[in-house]
């Protein structure tokens, strides 16, 4: 059950550098603003982050209202509720670093972004994942099984980026049920235009085998096989960061590849 | 299946009835499938059900189907939802200038759950969304206090599952420690098969202003 810490810590730890720009035409000072940099978490979520964002681009706009602050890339209004290392790779995987993004705090895209008027939004959110990760994998079993304050140490961890502390509780979550692996696979398939995909899908197969990547994404998004039917366009099955090997166990990635929220987000990315 | 909850296949035969019935009495749901063949990839819909602003649902009026045939069981749905506490003193809302919400109900089923999953939005006469804070003060008064302090637990924002679109959600994890009792019942009394559905939805939708006329408790014993 999530044997291999070094794995662990060393995706805990990843970090993207971003360079956050104020949109042009929502500046109302006289000087425009220069753009400022951080160092964030892959693991984290953008309202968890970004405050620094905020109050220092608030100042250059005319913004008086509280209008809620959001952000794009090339176009694309980036969903505050998907973990920042998803987003990165299903838009922005093969470009240069720092990832360059703008900062919006006019015309809210209400059909494609949620609100988030706080941090409240974001740890009930991120809850509300890991419940359904754990119906998934145990049928609530453990989650259920967790007193208040467990669940508390969880999202502090996270939010205060305290591997230890959130580890020390997640390990349960982790913890293999019945017949040796998790009852079913908590993951969401991306695609940069189209909505996610979720499905149920058993770790092992009926003989007790265990199901691999390849298995899951021939399933899910046969496509990515399929290269008779578009030739031309190939995939990149990118979970992390990283391409996994197709022969890896999806029980395996599951412990070890998920995000805070118990989920394994695969990306689904074109290599042209 | 686990106490309390359904199956894809029986969703989609519930579902099935309850539009037989509404294309009946004329109530507007409509089945709609996005993928085809996937649990969880067709839904229903109700479109354009219009609310004046101030308007706030009450509760008197919204009587769980189970009550409304058994004058002498009162407490058939158990704790959660305790339909007698009417709230008679309509508070004033604060809500923006407006006229009307014109509100849209999607029916869902989660695989990850195997319940039924209640979605909705709310937008304004020149088509921009409600908020979440003018969304809860339709909300009977009686649910409200109950639900503060799970305010943000819930009903929220989340993504429609297969629109991916953003609309308002009862979040599902209660549903079938709800709904469980309501079966039991249901079994040990003989009446034959329930509609969960319909049952379930009797329920949930006066929380959020749907309701679902008393006819529709006859197409519960349809075995």
């Amino acid at each position: 059950m999530a044997d291999d810490r070094e794995v662990l810590r060393e995706l805990w730890d990843g970090r993207l550098p971003i360079k956050f720009n104020l949109a042009a035409d929502e500046v109302s000072s006289m000087e425009h603003p220069e753009p400022c940099y951080l160092l964030v978490p892959r693991q984290s979520y953008f309202p968890l982050v970004a405050d620094k964002v905020q109050r220092y681009f608030l100042k250059y706009t005319a913004n008086s209202q509280g209008e809620e602050m959001w952000l794009e890339y090339e176009g694309q209004p980036l969903k505050w509720h998907y973990p920042i290392g998803v987003l990165f790779d299903l838009f922005a995987s093969s470009t240069m670093l720092p990832w360059s993004l703008v900062v919006h705090f006019q015309k809210f895209p209400e059909d494609e972004l949620l609100h988030c008027p706080g941090k409240d939004a974001v740890e009930s959110h991120f809850m509300s994942s890991v419940k359904e990760a754990d119906t998934l994998k145990h049928r609530g079993q453990v989650i259920n099984g967790m007193q208040k304050k467990d669940h508390k140490q969880l999202w502090m961890g996270l939010q205060n980026d305290k591997f230890d502390q959130f580890w020390a509780i997640n390990r349960r979550l982790m913890e293999h049920g019945e017949e040796n692996c998790f009852k079913h696979l908590p993951f969401r398939l991306y695609q940069s235009d189209k909505p996610c995909v979720q499905r149920l899908f058993r770790p092992i197969t009926e003989e007790g085998e265990q199901r691999l990547l390849g298995d899951l994404v021939r399933e899910v998004a046969p496509q990515v096989f399929n290269t008779e039917e578009d030739a031309s366009r190939s995939w990149k099955v990118v979970i992390q960061g990283v391409e996994p090997p197709m022969e890896t166990p999806v029980q395996w990635l599951s412990e070890h590849f998920s995000y805070p929220d118990n989920f394994l987000h695969i990306c689904l990315v074109s290599s042209q | 299946m686990a106490a309390g909850t359904l199956t894809w296949c029986r969703f989609k035969d519930e579902a099935s009835q309850l539009l037989r019935h509404s294309d009946r009495i004329k109530d507007g749901w409509e089945w709609t499938e996005v993928e085809e063949d996937q649990a969880g990839g067709s839904f229903l819909v109700k479109k354009d059900v219009i609310r004046p602003v101030g308007e706030r649902v009450d509760v008197k009026d919204c009587v769980p189907l189970e009550e409304a045939e058994d004058e002498d069981n009162s407490d058939v749905l158990g704790v959660e939802y305790n339909m007698e506490e009417a709230d008679t003193n309509t508070v004033p809302c604060e809500l923006k200038e407006t006229e009307y919400y014109r509100y849209q109900y999607h029916v869902l089923y989660s695989t990850s759950y195997s319940v039924p999953v209640l979605y909705f939005i709310a937008s304004r006469p020149d088509g921009s969304l409600a908020s979440l804070d003018e969304v809860w003060s339709i909300v009977p008064g009686s649910f409200q206090s109950r639900l503060q302090d799970d305010r943000w637990t819930f009903l929220t924002q989340q993504e429609h599952p297969v629109l991916g679109c953003p609309m308002f959600q009862l979040h599902p994890c209660h549903t079938a420690t709800m709904m469980q009792p309501l079966m039991q019942e249901t079994q040990d009394k003989d009446r034959g098969s329930c509609n969960y559905l319909v049952s379930w939805l009797s329920s949930v939708g006066p929380v959020v202003g749907l309701n679902l006329p008393l006819s529709y408790a006859q197409i519960g014993h349809v075995t």
